[in-house]
């Protein structure tokens, strides 16, 4: 490598540290005699000029910068695990209470006349709690079958409330309210709810032919759905 | 790939003389203290991309230029004839302390010389290794290295061993 003004000091450097080879040695000593100014720099050169570390200066926050993550990640899974057991206990109990409470029939007591139910369809937004419940009973087209109706029927098993203007049955998963005054009926199953604002008039009367309507007016869907609480509802 | 345990590992073998050689080169160890916090969140963040073998060279490079980057921000660059100018007043002025006239006089030196020679000195590096630490050839650091050694001479004056 040619020695130049740039780098003849790296020169300097290795022939004080003895590791500069002859030839670059041959060639320091020309450029020094070609620049006598420079050779006086080379003089100020200390080799054993040595810095030494002072050990005594020490990083004192060691501890700030080393890393705990994983105990922390287990500090809070477990925390987070107890907080999810407690919830679920809490809505777990909250849920059993409910079952308790609404499988408790409201009344069971069959409509007879269809005739007096008079009031508006808002009401069908009350829940069936709220509904008063009125002491006739529902019949099917032969009266005299009336009494033996209740009970031991698959319908008997069922809810059917009914206030003056509302008729509401409940067969498993399936409420349906009956509403004589505005010519509804609404279907509610898990929480879907249809309307079929079809004649009412014939609806528990003739169970065989309401089922096929309803069956008929009802989408696939929903029918898969209540398909089988309504046949345990019309007695098919 | 570095865990938390290599890192850990890292922090106590290093962070010492990652934090001496940024004391010695800022001259202030509050600055230097957080300098050395900066380059070991850097390493946490950069874990992923640093070769296993090349740790402590990375951690200095990355002090070094955490300093460069600090000193600009700070706005402070001084020529390097104004540093010389000014500390060599200083020691003719008188310091009876040995520990304290090396100390500014260190301080007096370019940044890069100043790197350089503590890097050889502090850390025992060989030239090539300084040169990848500081993005330099060989041939630079040891011209550098060159002009730190005879500007300290000049304004300490000869001795042997300077602690």
């Amino acid at each position: 490598m040619k020695i130049t003004i740039d780098n003849y000091e790296a020169f300097l450097l290795d022939d004080a540290e003895g590791t500069l080879s002859q030839q670059d040695k041959v060639g320091l000593d020309a450029f020094l005699e070609a620049n006598p100014s420079l050779a006086q720099r080379a003089e100020l050169y200390d080799p054993s000029l040595v810095l030494i570390a002072d050990n005594d200066v020490v990083y004192e926050d060691k501890n700030k910068l080393l890393r705990q993550k994983p105990k922390v990640i287990y500090y809070f899974w477990k925390m987070t695990a107890a907080a999810a057991v407690f919830v679920g206990l809490i809505v777990g109990g909250y849920f059993l209470i409910s079952d308790n409470k609404t499988s408790q029939p409201l009344a069971v007591t069959p409509k007879t006349q269809h005739q007096n139910i008079k009031t508006q369809p808002q009401s069908i937004q009350t829940p069936p709690q709220t509904i008063q419940p009125k002491p006739q009973i529902k019949t099917t087209k032969q009266p005299t079958a009336q009494p033996t109706l209740p009970i031991e029927e698959p319908i008997e098993q069922n809810i059917v409330i009914h206030s003056d203007n509302l008729v509401v049955y409940e067969v498993d998963n399936l409420i349906v309210y009956e509403v004589e005054a505005t010519n509804l009926v609404v279907y509610e199953v898990d929480n879907l709810i249809t309307y079929d604002t079809s004649a009412i008039t014939t609806f528990i009367e003739d169970r065989k032919a309401d089922w096929h309507r309803i069956k008929n007016n009802l989408s696939n869907q929903l029918m898969a759905r209540v398909a089988e609480p309504m046949k345990k509802l019309f007695n098919i | 790939m570095m865990n938390e345990n290599d890192y850990n590992r890292l922090v106590m073998q290093h962070s010492d003389g990652i934090f001496r050689f940024l004391a010695r080169i800022c001259g202030d160890r509050a600055k230097a203290k957080d300098l050395t916090q900066d380059v070991f969140l850097k390493l946490w963040e950069c874990r992923m991309n640093i070769d296993d073998n090349k740790t402590r060279a990375w951690l200095f490079k990355t002090a070094h230029n955490a300093f460069i980057d600090n000193e600009r921000h700070n706005k402070i660059m001084i020529k390097d004839n104004d540093y010389l100018d000014l500390q060599c007043q200083k020691v003719q002025n008188g310091y009876s302390d040995l520990k304290e006239v090396l100390s500014n006089a260190l301080s007096a030196l370019p940044e890069m010389q100043k790197s350089a020679i503590l890097l050889r000195d502090y850390e025992g590096y060989s030239y090539d290794e300084i040169g990848k630490i500081l993005s330099l050839s060989a041939q630079q650091v040891k011209v550098y290295i060159f002009r730190a050694r005879t500007s300290l001479k000049q304004m300490i004056g000869k001795i042997e061993n300077v602690i």
